[in-house]
């Protein structure tokens, strides 16, 4: 968790690149937490020289065939490729610090005095230590051995199922609940990310009013009180962010009933919008799309990055249905994917075909795939691509399925929903239910209404239910200024974070970990939301908050839950309750496998408008979603699927777009939606189509956000308008001066490693001394990662074992004879199988998206 | 000018230089016997508890199972310290107002845990497992010594690195039958106390697989050693008032009848070297080499 470089250090580099911060507030804000602050001083040594575009082109140029490689350098073999390389490996380098005689001596001298006080520390008198014992035992409690509870990880796409490993009643590591018909014991990077942030020390510890200790006692009376004088609830307003309890939405209907004039927005940054506006309109009504991918002979993915993670809807089911028709078996035919989409993401990489077009190209290119009509494209890849899947989908009627992007427009799911009707897979390859969230709504437009009613001064209650508008809210609805109008602002949050800080009540929130509460999971299984633990700060949930203006406020959110699960419990409830918790979920609450059909009425084609600019594609972060993970540091120095950049985000663009602004990767650009101007830094991404610029959402979090998360990165809401969400157009960039560093994992690959450490050695015949690493020589005489084509598998399907333990005779690395090597010569005797390692049927096939820090 | 050291410097000289050889040698022995001193280990030290519990009086004068209060000795790397209501479980119908006892009624009052001082006390990057231990055939008192005679706890070993590698190295030495961890007073065999063991033919764990005992099979009743062998609990009772029914919570899945008919081959064992050798075969026990190498205890 080093590489974030210190506040007071950076603090103008950060201030250039957050210029949209109202400058007072934020000095205002450094000066009260920057105290309590550890400055943690870690300068990033500016990388050598750079590569240069025309480098890489040289090098590219008339190069073809496949070739693995992982950045820039690597490919190009530059030569401070090399040097990073021969950092590690200074063995075959023959220079560097480690061989270096005075480098070693220094480092020997300066560790000399650590080594010695290490090895006093083991010689010194143990403290005495105390053991305190239960008074009461828990009885089914070994101390020592975990327990293992199921909950939910409820998140805004539907509630990922989870079993909780619990040490004494803590909880240590989450995993999917096996057991559970959705995650079968899969889970996703937030998922496990999500037991850090319960034990983050920055979390918000009390109630403040008016940044003064308080109790949630006087909250709960001024609140009650209030609201009772209101004329039913008028001016009091809810933000939330999207609802994924059942038993929050009927308790949001007995506060209905109770003041019919309080109102509800929920609205997240990256939501739903488009799919929710697209289903309005074709079902008339709000559904979600179930695929179901076991059926699905040939998948369109039209800008769904369904293999990326929990952002998409259904993540943990359609990778699992996808990675099991994808895996190659003799006699069976894998999937073919196609994937339409601007930024690469691992499902496009998983694609046979993959055809990247600018975010509004996208929206015509489905709409002309749905209406059937002749296609006029520029380009002729683009015109063999549409014919080829136009052929292949009718090919597969019935057995293939389009899938739409949460964050493409919505005339893409409208496209999708005419595809997917004419192609007679509803039904079979996607059924359109209920949707997961109990109250869904378009919520963009919802929060415009909300801010029109804050400006208009309607609102005198506003409370603001784990969202960080102040943080997140589109850059031209000013919420800031809105805010101030409002008197009485209440925030219930984690952390007292942007919002937090200058609402005049701040709730410190519960961990979803630490609360009662339920949500639905991809197929409409419920889940109850159990706590692991008693809340550490006597947090709150949003189940109290509303709970607070109900006839009966000192009502649990167990109680809450509780009563409102006799509703979907069916039979004895005691026993179904009991049962909920601990399978994990309620049985028989899944959706039926009922459809609603869909009222295809396409509009008229809009012809391909050329937008003048660049368009700016906001997509949330892959490690940090929405930046409410800002302040995980696991997720933080996770490297971000496809760029491998971590503690920071980057204007992403294709190289022929660094062409036409004539920068470099980590030179700064200017970028200017609508007069709002942001300075990110460059970095280049192959696959990534010409003019159009990705940038992820949620860094640049302000000083609130916590030790770990403030400061890093660029805050790209203050360029997102209201109106396009999802994408800008018409927008300019331009080369400014300085350049920013930006951290990119680069090698961390074994077989790299393995390559380089061999490269320049003699490569004796056999190695008596045992110092020449197997992996290095396997991967110079053949490639650790072994890879054939569907026609070359069938031809041979032994393919990956050629070469392996056996086959080899007299190699550095093998056994003089070819044999394995004996058992107790072995290193993993017991648990490494290599040669039962079934490579040839697709165990690296379908490992994708593999992350670890 | 005058000399400044007459002739006799010569031989202070070369005694200093003496004298700072045998400083800096009498240093290093110093600093060698602290580090192995009790002062450093604890070894022999009975901290101040805030109840002089005495293992004596509750193991030897009223015959507590080991595990009645260590629950969890046979299941968990930690053995467990006993809840306040252990202790409730008497001490709230006998000695209810002896004035010793008056943290336990505290702690039962408040729900505050007594605050035992740790007398057995690993540094943290050690990993010990009692678990494996116990079901590998090392006796409790093998580390913690006679606790039975023990009024106060106190630590019997150094806990030191060499003082676990000793085992590790030689794990044979401390061996007995599984039915005789709890057993405070076994002896190792000898020609007047042979011991007996023979396999019993079951699978499942390893300790399920050999049964023992400290009489002569071929004196008892046959059928008497057969259903012994079975039930696999052998227990000695070579100190009366013991329990030593450590064997006894193992399940008895009955092997079937037919199998009853093969007699136990028993092998007579009258020296610690021959039994050790025999369970480490019969207990899977790991190579020398694997046990003491780092990773066993420092993960």
């Amino acid at each position: 968790m080093t590489l974030r470089a210190s506040k007071t250090n950076q603090s103008k580099q950060t201030a250039e690149l957050r210029n949209s911060v109202p400058a007072g507030m934020d000095e205002a804000m450094a000066e009260t937490k920057m105290r309590t602050e550890p400055v943690v001083v870690t300068q990033i040594a500016p990388a050598k020289a750079k590569l240069t575009l025309a480098e890489v082109r040289a090098k590219l140029d008339g190069q073809t065939g496949r070739r693995f490689w992982k950045n820039l350098d690597e490919l190009a073999e530059t030569e401070s490729f090399q040097q990073l390389m021969a950092e590690e490996f200074p063995r075959q380098a023959g220079s560097g610090e480690w061989v270096d005689a005075v480098s070693r001596r220094g480092f020997l001298k300066v560790m000399g005095a650590s080594l010695a006080l290490a090895g006093l520390a083991g010689c010194t008198k143990q403290p005495d230590e105390a053991i305190f014992p239960y008074v009461r035992q828990p009885e089914d409690l070994i101390l020592g051995k975990p327990m293992y509870f199921a909950t939910a990880h409820p998140f805004p796409t539907g509630a990922i199922p989870v079993l909780v490993k619990s040490d004494a009643f803590r909880p240590i590591k989450l995993e999917g609940n096996p057991e559970h018909p959705v995650s079968k014991g899969k889970s996703d990077a937030f998922t496990q990310a999500t037991l850090l942030e319960l034990y983050d020390p920055d979390r918000s510890q009390h109630v403040l009013h008016r940044g003064e200790v308080s109790s949630w006692g006087k909250f709960q009376q001024e609140f009650a009180a209030t609201a009772q004088e209101t004329k039913g609830g008028q001016g009091i307003y809810f933000l939330s962010g999207t609802i994924t309890s059942p038993s929050l939405a009927a308790q949001w209907k007995q506060v209905q009933q109770k003041y019919p004039q309080a109102k509800l927005v929920q609205w997240d940054p990256v939501n739903q919008d488009a799919s929710r506006a697209a289903s309005k309109a074709a079902f008339d009504d709000y559904r979600d799309a179930q695929y179901k991918l076991e059926a699905a002979d040939v998948i369109l993915s039209l800008d769904a990055d369904f293999l990326g993670g929990i952002a998409h809807p259904g993540f943990l089911p359609l990778a699992a249905a996808y990675a099991e028709r994808h895996r190659y078996a003799e006699g069976k035919t894998p999937n073919r994917l196609y994937v339409i989409e601007t930024m690469p993401t691992v499902t496009g990489f998983k694609a046979e075909h993959r055809l990247a077009l600018k975010p509004s190209e996208i929206g015509s290119f489905a709409q002309t795939l749905a209406s059937g009509s002749t296609p006029a494209f520029a380009h002729a890849e683009q015109q063999m691509f549409f014919a080829a899947l136009v052929a292949d989908l009718k090919a597969n009627s019935g057995k293939c399925v389009v899938i739409p992007g949460e964050q493409a427009p919505a005339e893409v799911h409208a496209a999708a929903y005419a595809l997917n009707s004419a192609l007679g897979a509803i039904g079979k390859t996607v059924v359109y239910t209920p949707t997961v969230n109990p109250l869904p709504s378009v919520q963009t437009e919802e929060l415009k209404a909300l801010v029109a009613d804050m400006n208009a001064g309607k609102v005198q209650w506003l409370v603001m239910l784990g969202v960080n508008p102040l943080y997140s809210a589109p850059a031209d609805l000013n919420f800031l200024d809105v805010f101030n109008k409002v008197p009485t602002t209440v925030h219930l949050g984690s952390h007292v974070d942007e919002t937090g800080f200058l609402s005049v009540w701040h709730l410190n929130q519960a961990h979803y970990l630490e609360s009662w509460t339920d949500a639905r999971a991809y197929d409409g299984t419920i889940s109850i939301v159990q706590p692991m633990i008693d809340p550490l700060y006597q947090g709150k949930s949003a189940h109290d908050v509303l709970q607070a203006l109900l006839d009966n406020p000192q009502a649990s959110a167990y109680d809450v839950v509780q009563a409102n699960a006799k509703t979907y419990i069916q039979g004895d409830f005691a026993t179904g309750w009991r049962k909920a918790l601990h399978d994990g979920w309620v049985d028989g609450t899944a959706f039926s496998g009922a459809t609603a059909m869909p009222k295809v009425a396409l509009n008229a084609v809009p012809s391909v408008t050329k937008t003048s600019g660049y368009e700016i594609s906001f997509r949330p972060d892959p490690s940090l979603y929405d930046g409410r993970y800002a302040n995980v540091g696991w997720l933080q120095e996770l490297p971000k699927q496809v760029t491998s950049l971590s503690w920071d985000n980057a204007a992403l663009m294709s190289l022929g777009t660094m062409g036409d602004l004539k920068v470099e990767e980590s030179d700064l650009v200017e970028i200017i939606v609508n007069g709002r101007k942001l300075t990110a830094p460059v970095l280049m991404v192959p696959g990534h189509p010409d003019g159009v610029i990705t940038i992820h959402l949620g860094l640049g979090r302000r000083v609130e956000a916590g030790r770990v998360g403030a400061g890093v990165g660029f805050n790209a809401y203050t360029l997102r308008p209201s109106d396009a969400p999802l994408y800008a157009s018409g927008a300019t960039v331009k080369k400014t001066a300085g350049s920013y560093d930006l951290c990119v994992t680069k090698v961390h690959n074994i077989e790299h490693r393995g390559s380089f450490a061999q490269h320049d050695l003699e490569r004796p015949e056999s190695d008596k001394d045992g110092v020449y690493s197997l992996a290095g020589h396997e991967a110079m005489e053949r490639a650790i990662i072994r890879y054939a084509t569907l026609d070359e598998v069938k031809k041979n399907p032994n393919f990956a074992h050629e070469g392996g333990p056996g086959s080899l005779v007299n190699k550095v690395g093998y056994s003089p004879q070819g044999e394995t090597p004996k058992h107790e010569d072995s290193f993993f005797p017991d648990a490494w199988h290599y040669d039962k390692k079934d490579v040839s049927s697709g165990q690296i096939q379908n490992a994708w998206g593999c992350r670890s820090t | 000018m005058a000399q400044v050291f007459d002739r006799s410097s010569n031989a202070l000289a070369r005694f200093s230089l003496v004298l700072s050889g045998i400083i800096v040698i009498a240093l290093g022995v110093t600093l060698n016997s602290l580090q192995r001193s009790p002062w450093v280990t604890r070894q022999g030290q009975r901290p101040d508890q805030p109840i002089p519990f005495s293992h004596k009086h509750h193991v030897e004068g009223l015959g507590l199972q080991c595990q009645y209060c260590h629950t969890s000795v046979e299941k968990s790397s930690y053995a467990g310290i006993p809840a306040t209501k252990t202790c409730m479980n008497c001490h709230s119908q006998i000695w209810t107002n002896a004035q010793l006892l008056e943290p336990v009624r505290q702690s039962w009052a408040t729900g505050e845990s007594i605050q035992w001082i740790r007398v057995h006390d690993l540094p943290d990057f050690v990993y010990f497992n009692h678990e494996i231990h116990v079901n590998k055939g090392l006796g409790c008192a093998s580390c913690h010594g006679r606790v039975d005679q023990m009024p106060l706890m106190y630590q019997q070993n150094t806990l030191q690195m060499e003082w676990c590698l000793n085992c590790h190295r030689n794990p044979g030495v401390n061996l007995r039958p599984t039915s005789e961890i709890y057993n405070m007073a076994w002896a190792e065999p000898s020609r007047d106390k042979p011991v007996w063991c023979g396999p019993t033919g079951k699978a499942g764990t390893t300790a399920q697989s050999v049964a023992c005992t400290t009489e002569d099979p071929k004196n008892a009743n046959p059928e008497v050693a057969l259903l012994q062998a079975n039930e696999t609990v052998q227990t000695s009772r070579s100190q009366p008032g013991m329990v030593a029914h450590g064997a006894g919570s193992l399940e008895t899945d009955g092997a079937p009848l037919g199998a009853i008919a093969m007699p136990v081959s028993y092998r007579r064992f009258t020296s610690q070297a021959e039994l050790g050798t025999y369970l480490t075969a019969q207990y899977h026990i790991r190579t020398p080499n694997e046990l003491a190498s780092c990773e066993t205890c420092h993960r």
